[in-house]
C-alpha cells in the first residue's frame, strides 16, 4: 500500500507548519506526533482489510457429511502423440491436431450482462468497442462480459474492498497463490453452493468440467463438506529444476541415477569464473523445497503418520536437505544474490549462461526453450539419491486457484456454469482453439500443417494476458507449445513420465485449518527466514531445532491437530 | 594563527594541480552517481531482449538499439487513452480542488465566522485520522461514485495540508485592508476576489502545483474505485507494464515466464512516466521552493 489516499504527506515536503500557517494552538511537537498518528491511521487499512466478512463458525470439513467429488469423464478428442496418465503425466502433442471436434452443443449464455473478476499479469485490454476478441467472446459465449481485472500485486487489497462492498461480481476467480483473509468463510457465506450441480454424476451436464482431473478438485478442496468452486487445473509437478544439459554433460553428470555426491560435484565443477551451478530466486529459497527436499525423500510440507500430521520441516530428511544446501552455498555453488534476485533476473542469468540451472515453475519450460534456442539444451533434472529414502519430486496443489459464483437463481447458476464449461473446452476442440488462439484470420493464421500462428494483433488482444478469460475456467493443460520443437516436447514428457510416479503429495492439500488460515503466512515466514539464515551461514545448523520449536509453539502444533481432525472427519 | 610572511592565504593562491584534479574527480564521481542510473534506464529501454540477456539485465550502451519496447507500450491505444484520462483528471481535479480549497480557506481565515473553530477542528481531525481503505470505499460506493471519474477527485478534493497552508497565508493579509474594503461597501465575495486572491498568487501557484502533481501521480484510488480498465489513469496502466510477468511466488502458479526480458519495457515505462515531469519541472521549480518556504518561516 504505497500510495495513501492523502494527496501529500506534508512531513516529506516541509517542516511542520508553524504559526504563520495559522496553527496557533498546535505546537510543533504535537503536530509531529499527529503526523505519526496519521501514518498509523494510513497503515490501519491493512488491518481493517483483514476483517473480511465471515459467517463465523468453522469452515472445517471435519464431522460433516461430504458430497462426492465430481465424476471424472475424460474427453474423447484427438489422440495425443505422447499419452498422458490419470496420475498426472500430461498428454503431449508434437503437432496440432488436423481435425477438431466440437465440445459445446449450444451457445451457453442467455445474452445477459455477466460481471466477472480475475487476476491479471498483463496490461489492460482495449475497450470492448475496439476489441475484436472481446466482441467475439461476448458473441460466442452469449453474454455481455463486464470484466474486472486486478493486477497481481493489488489482488489482496482490491478483493478485500470488493468483498466488503456487498456488490459481488457474478464470477469470482481466486488464485495466483493469493489467499484472502477468511477466504473459506467468505466463500461459504456469500457464494453459491455448487454441490447440487457438480457433485458425483451431476457434473455430466457440463462435460468439459467433467474432464478436469480429480486431483484438481481435491487440490481445491471442499468447504463444510460441500463443493463451492471450479478448479483451475495445473500440472501436478509445480516446480522443476531446469538445467543447461550441455553444461552438465560437459562435467560428466548424468541425472538418470545420480547420487547427492555426484550432484554436488557437478554443480561445484560448474561454479567457476563467475558462473554458478545452482540458480534460484527469492521466490523459491535456494530450491530447497523445490528440489533438494524431494531428493532426500523428505515429505511434501506435511507427513501423515497414522492419522497424525507432522510438519516435514521437523523431520530429519528436511534437515539433511538443509545441511546439503548450506554446504553448496558455502562452496560457492549458488549465485551469491540468490536470496534477493527476482524470477525475471534469474531467468536472464540462466539464459546468458551465468547460471547453469534454474529452479522455476514448470510452465517456464516453453519460454526457456524458445529463449535459449541455439545456445544450449534446456532440460529438467531428475532428483538425486540423497540418502536411504527414495528420491521424489513434490507435487503442487494441482490448481492455480478456483472460480466461485455469486448466489443466484438456479437458472442463472446453470447458465454461468455453461459459460465456464465452454471456457474449459479441452485441447483438440474448436472451442479450445477460440479460447486459446482467438479468431482465425484475425488473431491467428493457419500454417500449412494446421498449426495456429498468432498474428500481431494477438499481442494486444489475447486471452491470457490482456483479456485473461482463462482464469475464469480453463481446460486441463496439455503439452503443446507453439514454436517449440517436437524433441523438446518429448523431453518434457519423458521427465514427467519419470517424475510423476515419484511425486509426493502434500497430505494437507485441500484440508482446512482455521489456525493456518489465520496465522499460517506469518508462521511460514518465520520458518523461511530461519532457512535463509542457516543456508547462508548466519545461523549454525544446530539453530534449526530452536526455529522449529518456535514454529510449533506459535501455532504449528495447533495446525497439525486441526489437519488431523479434518482428515479423520 | 598568523600566516607565514610571503605566503598568501589559501583562498588567494592558484589551486594546486592535485587539488584541482581531486575536485574534478569528485565532481565526476558525483555526476556519475546521478547520471549513470539515468543512462542505464534509457539504454535498457532501447536495448533488444538479446542485449538484455547478454548483459545480465542492465545495459549501459545498447548494441542494437530499437524502439520495440516503446512501440509495445504505445501501440494498441491503451496508454494514449490512459494519458487522456490522466490529463483530464489532473486539469479538472486541480481546478475543483483549488476552488474548494480557496473558498474553505478564506472562510476559515476570517475572524468570527460562525462555526469557524469547530469546522477547523473537524478538518484537522481528518488530517490526523484519515479514513481506512474499506470505510472510504463504502462511502464512495454508497454515494454512487464507483467506477466514475468523480471517484478520483471527490474523495481527495480538499487536502488538509494544502488548506492549512492556504489559510495561514490568507490570515497574513493585513486586517486593515479588509476594514478599508468593508468601509467601501465590499461584500465577502468582493474581498476574496479583489483582495485576498490577487495578494496570494504565490500560494495559489504552489498549492495548485501540489494538487496537479498528486492527481497526475495517483493510482491507488483508481485501483480501488475504477472497475473498468478503459477508465484507468496513466499511472495505473504503466504500473501494470512494470509488474507484468513479475513476481509469482507460488508453485501452484505456474504462470512464470509469460514475458521474457521485460526489463526493456519496464525501463521504457520509467522513461515515459518521467518525461512530463522532466519537461515541466525546470520551469516550475522556483514555485516549489517558494511553496516549501511558505509556512516555514515567520515573516
Amino acid at each position: 500500500m504505497s500510495d495513501s489516499p492523502d494527496l501529500f504527506l506534508p512531513s516529506r515536503l516541509t517542516g511542520p507548519p508553524t504559526n504563520r500557517a495559522g496553527l496557533t494552538a498546535v505546537s510543533r511537537r504535537s503536530l509531529f506526533k499527529a503526523i505519526g498518528l496519521g501514518a498509523t491511521a494510513i497503515a490501519a487499512p491493512a488491518l481493517l482489510a483483514s476483517c473480511g466478512k465471515g459467517s463465523g463458525g468453522s469452515v472445517s470439513n471435519a464431522g460433516v457429511a461430504k458430497v462426492p467429488w465430481p465424476t471424472y469423464q475424460p474427453f474423447a478428442g484427438p489422440p495425443p502423440d505422447l499419452p498422458g496418465t490419470a496420475a498426472g503425466v500430461q498428454a503431449g502433442y508434437t503437432k496440432y491436431p488436423s481435425s477438431l471436434v466440437s465440445a459445446v452443443k449450444a451457445k451457453p449464455g442467455d445474452g445477459s450482462r455477466v460481471r466477472a473478476v480475475a487476476i491479471t499479469y498483463g496490461t489492460p485490454p482495449r475497450p470492448v468497442s475496439q476489441n475484436k476478441l472481446w466482441q467475439a467472446v461476448n458473441d460466442r459465449l452469449g453474454i455481455d462480459l463486464d470484466f474486472l481485472l486486478i493486477p497481481d500485486a493489488d489482488f489482496d487489497t482490491k478483493m478485500a474492498t470488493l468483498i466488503s462492498g456487498d456488490d459481488l461480481p457474478d464470477i469470482i476467480s481466486i488464485g495466483g497463490g493469493h489467499h484472502l483473509p477468511h477466504e473459506q468463510e467468505f466463500v461459504s457465506s456469500e457464494c453459491a453452493d455448487l454441490s447440487d450441480y457438480l457433485s458425483g454424476d451431476k457434473i455430466k451436464d457440463y462435460p468439459n468440467l467433467a474432464n478436469l482431473p480429480q486431483y484438481a478438485w481435491q487440490g481445491m478442496g471442499r468447504i463444510k463438506g460441500r463443493i463451492y468452486g471450479i478448479p483451475l487445473e495445473r500440472p501436478l509437478p509445480g516446480w522443476a529444476m531446469f538445467i543447461d544439459r550441455d553444461a552438465f554433460n560437459s562435467v560428466g553428470a548424468n541425472d538418470a541415477s545420480w547420487t547427492k555426491d555426484e550432484f554436488a560435484s557437478a554443480v561445484k565443477a560448474l561454479s567457476k569464473n563467475k558462473q554458478y551451478g545452482m540458480g534460484a530466486s527469492k521466490s523459491n529459497q535456494f530450491g530447497l523445497r523445490q528440489y533438494h527436499c524431494g531428493s532426500f525423500g523428505a515429505a511434501n510440507d506435511w507427513k501423515l503418520y497414522g492419522g497424525n500430521f507432522v510438519r516435514a520441516d521437523t523431520l530429519p530428511e528436511f534437515k539433511e536437505a538443509l545441511a546439503f544446501a548450506r554446504d553448496l552455498f558455502a562452496a560457492g555453488a549458488y549465485y551469491p544474490d540468490t536470496m534477493s534476485i527476482s524470477t525475471v533476473d534469474m531467468k536472464t542469468y540462466f539464459y546468458n549462461g551465468t547460471l547453469k540451472s534454474a529452479t522455476d515453475g514448470l510452465a517456464a519450460y516453453a519460454p526457456n526453450v524458445t529463449s535459449t534456442k541455439g545456445k544450449f539444451t534446456v532440460d529438467l533434472a531428475l532428483p538425486f539419491h540423497g540418502g536411504s529414502a527414495t528420491p521424489g519430486i513434490f507435487a503442487g496443489g494441482g490448481t492455480f486457484g478456483y472460480t466461485v459464483l455469486k448466489k443466484a437463481s438456479p437458472e442463472r447458476i446453470q447458465m454461468l456454469l455453461r459459460v465456464l464449461d465452454y471456457l474449459a473446452a479441452p485441447f483438440g476442440s474448436k472451442e479450445y482453439e477460440f479460447v486459446h488462439f482467438g479468431i482465425e484470420g484475425t488473431h491467428f493464421t493457419r500454417a500449412a500443417d494446421g498449426t495456429p500462428t498468432p498474428t500481431a494483433l494477438w499481442k494486444d488482444e489475447n486471452t491470457s494476458v490482456t483479456l485473461p478469460i482463462i482464469y475464469l475456467a480453463e481446460a486441463p493443460r496439455v503439452l503443446y507449445f507453439a514454436g517449440v520443437d517436437a524433441q523438446s516436447v518429448k523431453r518434457l514428457h519423458d521427465w514427467e513420465a519419470k517424475a510423476v510416479p515419484v511425486a509426493v503429495k502434500n497430505p494437507a492439500s485441500g484440508l482446512v485449518s482455521d489456525t493456518n488460515n489465520r496465522t499460517g503466512t506469518v508462521l511460514n515466514q518465520n520458518l523461511n527466514d530461519g532457512i535463509n539464515a542457516i543456508i547462508t551461514g548466519k545461523t549454525p545448523l544446530d539453530g534449526w531445532e530452536a526455529i522449529v520449536k518456535k514454529w510449533r509453539d506459535d501455532g504449528g502444533d495447533r495446525i497439525a491437530e486441526e489437519y488431523a481432525k479434518e482428515y479423520a472427519g | 594563527m598568523k600566516p607565514r610572511r610571503g605566503v598568501r592565504p589559501a583562498w588567494q593562491e592558484p589551486p594546486h594541480p592535485l587539488t584541482s584534479t581531486a575536485k574534478a574527480v569528485a565532481i565526476v564521481v558525483v555526476i556519475a552517481l546521478v547520471a549513470v542510473p539515468f543512462l542505464v534506464v534509457v539504454s535498457t529501454s532501447l536495448a533488444s531482449p538479446a542485449d538484455v540477456v547478454a548483459n545480465g539485465g542492465w545495459v549501459i550502451w545498447p548494441e542494437h538499439p530499437s524502439f520495440a519496447a516503446y512501440s509495445q507500450i504505445l501501440a494498441g491505444g491503451v496508454v494514449s487513452r490512459a494519458t487522456l484520462v490522466s490529463a483530464g483528471v489532473t486539469i479538472v481535479g486541480t481546478a475543483c480542488s483549488l476552488t474548494a480549497t480557496v473558498l474553505l480557506a478564506y472562510a476559515l481565515s476570517r475572524p468570527k465566522v460562525f462555526g469557524g473553530k469547530p469546522i477547523t477542528l473537524l478538518v484537522l481531525f481528518t488530517f490526523l485520522f484519515p479514513p481506512g481503505i474499506i470505510p472510504a470505499y463504502l462511502v464512495v460506493k454508497q454515494t454512487g461514485l464507483l467506477d466514475s471519474y468523480a471517484a478520483l477527485i471527490a474523495p481527495v478534493l480538499v487536502n488538509t495540508f494544502n488548506l492549512v497552508v492556504m489559510r495561514g497565508f490568507f490570515q497574513s493579509v493585513p486586517a486593515e485592508l479588509y476594514e478599508a474594503a468593508r468601509l467601501d461597501g465590499a461584500s465577502e465575495w468582493a474581498m476574496l476576489s479583489r483582495i485576498t486572491i490577487p495578494l496570494s498568487r504565490a500560494v495559489l501557484a504552489v498549492v495548485g502545483l501540489f494538487y496537479a502533481v498528486s492527481y497526475w501521480n495517483s493510482w491507488f484510488n483508481a485501483l480501488l474505485y475504477i472497475d473498468t480498465p478503459t477508465r484507468w489513469p496513466l499511472q495505473l496502466v504503466l504500473r501494470t507494464y512494470v509488474l507484468a510477468g513479475g513476481q509469482i511466488a507460488d508453485p501452484s502458479t505456474s504462470e512464470a515466464g509469460l514475458l521474457s526480458a521485460p526489463q526493456t519495457v519496464q525501463m521504457a515505462v520509467v522513461v515515459l512516466a518521467t518525461i512530463p515531469i522532466v519537461l515541466v519541472y525546470p520551469f516550475l521549480q522556483r514555485f516549489f521552493v517558494k511553496g516549501v518556504l511558505s509556512g516555514a518561516i515567520k515573516s
